[in-house]
């Protein structure tokens, strides 16, 4: 039988496609316990995917739009269910990056590990996100569609309540500076985060040392919260200073515990592990001037 | 094959699987010049009703007998793809480990004209570990050239070795593409060695000695505020933006892939270039502490 080589490589590529071809055959996909028809991709649901925006992705600029992108799917991976290829696309369906998995890659959480994706353009509007489950009897396909992506807040969902109103209401609104985006105020250039990973054990044990990007300024002006999160923004380790007292040079920011996660109001999910991050982000907040931040590498 | 005209739910149907790849070799993806050589062979796995393994020379469903092999997958065999040509020579820079690597891809001598997509295939298991696509706005350097692409986060397990297939559009070939590989002659070294001394990093299990006290902490001030731009209350660079930076002092700079951007004797600025980079510090002359930095 010949098939035309661009439907022959829709027909096989993947189980989808094998499954196609039965069709094609009148055979009876049954036959086969791996395969089930499915007719359309489904909607992946919002509360099953973090994700982080950095980089260069700014509006009306000259510059190219080079952006970072880290994101983590929600599916817990096992023999029995597991996502085994994502694809994201830009509107055009060009493919930007495809990754495979098998059910042991995941992380601690059973999740999928991070996708990361670096010097992305997200100029346009749309960003896709397909991601294929498969289980022994099903093959399941699913999109997550990204529109108009910037760069992301420190105000998402995966935060403590307290803490996206605290964002919410200080000067910067959970907009992130970096030396490439600064607030437009006469101070802003000079707020660097500068920060030190100190100890980091097997246990998930960590301690971060976060310098005072300046020294306290009155009660509405002083660094209020120093925040390690994992590469979507998840907790790792928080330290909030309920005013200006204690300047002390260096705050030291040490993994969350049970008892402060009980405390901040957060669920497990929430909170991730420094053990599966390929880098933390460090955050340092001056109510008055500027949200901040830095990179860690665990490289 | 192109993924613009096909309807949005086939859309991953397009993206090269192994099955795809192969399909794709054996389907008239190879040049003109390229005919006269045998179709690719694909050996299947284990097929469901016979456990030996089969070994096609053409199209396996264009036989009665093959409609077994619909549930299996299919393996790429590497030795039908023809090598990189010189302008693809490849070099390939690994860091972290084997459960979490950063793989960076530089093509030194290429100049941006019909690269499509990268492929990353892991040996010997022949697991698809990534497919990249190339974009002219975030991967072509302004001179042409590719940057150096980061594959991050990948898990390697058992497989020490990577082979890289390239597909390049080709407009003489049946179906607008064909493919080059790139095999590594060797294993993969992560990078523990710089300057002929022992590299050491911070990983999310442990510190190197010294790490504390010696990673590098940098400060960046943008001396010319007129060269930023403003954008909804924030000031954003323009192309004339020069950062320059504190902390830095005593240290070799390289970006991902290890070419050395600025020695301890000399200034490093071109942050807007290279907004990641590597920090190598000296530790008392005995091995040198490595840390990764991002300015954005």
């Amino acid at each position: 039988m010949e098939i035309d080589r661009r439907e022959f490589s829709k027909l096989i590529a993947g189980v989808g496609g094998a499954l196609s071809y039965s069709k094609l055959l009148g055979r009876d996909s049954s036959k086969c316990g791996e395969l089930s028809a499915f007719d359309d991709v489904i909607a992946w649901s919002s509360d099953k995917i973090a994700y982080w925006v950095d980089g260069f992705n700014y509006r009306d600029t000259e510059l190219n739009n080079r952006a970072y992108m880290a994101i983590l799917i929600k599916h817990v991976q096992n023999q029995e269910e597991y996502i085994d290829k994502i694809v994201c696309t830009n509107k055009d369906k060009e493919i930007i990056l495809a990754q495979y998995f098998a059910p042991e890659d995941r992380i601690s959480s059973g999740y999928l590990p991070y996708i990361l994706l670096s010097n992305i353009d997200l100029s346009q509007s749309l960003l896709f996100l397909y991601i294929q489950v498969r289980s022994p009897t099903q093959l399941r396909r699913y999109r997550y569609t990204f529109s108009n992506l910037e760069r992301s807040k420190l105000t998402g969902p995966q935060l403590p309540a307290e803490l996206v109103a605290d964002m919410r209401t200080a000067a910067h609104a959970g907009i992130v500076s970096s030396p490439f985006f600064l607030p437009d105020n006469d101070s802003g250039l000079s707020h660097n985060v500068r920060a030190r990973l100190l100890d980091v054990k097997p246990s998930g044990f960590f301690s971060v040392g976060v310098e005072f990007m300046h020294g306290d300024q009155d009660l509405k002006h002083y660094m209020r919260y120093f925040i390690v999160t994992d590469p979507v923004g998840r907790i790792l380790g928080l330290s909030k200073r309920l005013g200006p007292k204690g300047y002390d040079k260096v705050k030291l920011v040490l993994s969350l515990s049970e008892q402060e996660r009980n405390t901040w109001g957060m669920t497990r999910n929430m909170v991730a592990k420094i053990g599966d991050c390929p880098y933390i982000m460090v955050f340092c907040d001056d109510i008055a001037e500027s949200l901040s931040k830095t990179t860690i590498w665990l490289r | 094959m192109s993924t613009r005209d096909l309807d949005r739910r086939e859309v991953i149907n397009a993206i090269p699987s192994a099955a795809g790849l192969a399909a794709l070799a054996l389907s008239g993806c190879r040049s003109k010049a390229d005919k006269t050589k045998p179709p690719p062979i694909i050996t299947t796995r284990r097929p469901l009703n016979d456990s030996a393994p089969q070994t096609l020379r053409s199209s396996p469903f264009a036989s009665k007998d093959s409609s077994k092999e619909e549930c299996k997958d299919v393996e790429i065999d590497l030795a039908n793809f023809d090598p990189v040509s010189e302008n693809l020579e490849t070099k390939l820079v690994f860091y972290g480990d084997s459960r979490s690597t950063l793989m960076v891809l530089s093509l030194p001598k290429y100049q941006h004209g019909s690269l499509a997509n990268v492929i990353i295939m892991l040996l010997p298991s022949k697991r698809l570990a990534a497919t990249r696509g190339i974009f002219e706005q975030s991967d072509i350097l302004p001179d042409t050239r590719l940057r150096p692409l980061a594959f991050d986060n990948l898990r390697l397990k058992s497989d020490r070795r990577v082979a890289i297939l390239y597909k390049l559009h080709c407009s003489e070939c049946s179906g607008g593409y064909r493919y080059l590989k790139y095999e590594m002659p060797g294993e993969l070294q992560y990078q523990t060695r710089f300057l002929g001394k022992d590299v050491y990093g911070a990983t999310s299990s442990s510190l190197p000695p010294a790490f504390a006290s010696n990673q590098a902490v940098v400060d960046f001030k943008l001396p010319e505020r007129d060269s930023l731009q403003k954008r909804r209350g924030y000031l954003v660079p323009s192309l004339d933006t020069v950062l320059s930076a504190s902390g830095l002092e005593g240290t070799y700079i390289t970006d991902l892939a290890g070419n050395i951007l600025a020695t301890p004797n000399t200034t490093f600025s071109d942050f807007l270039s290279y907004p990641e980079f590597i920090c190598y510090k000296d530790y008392k002359n005995q091995y040198f502490i490595r840390t990764f930095i991002r300015t954005y």
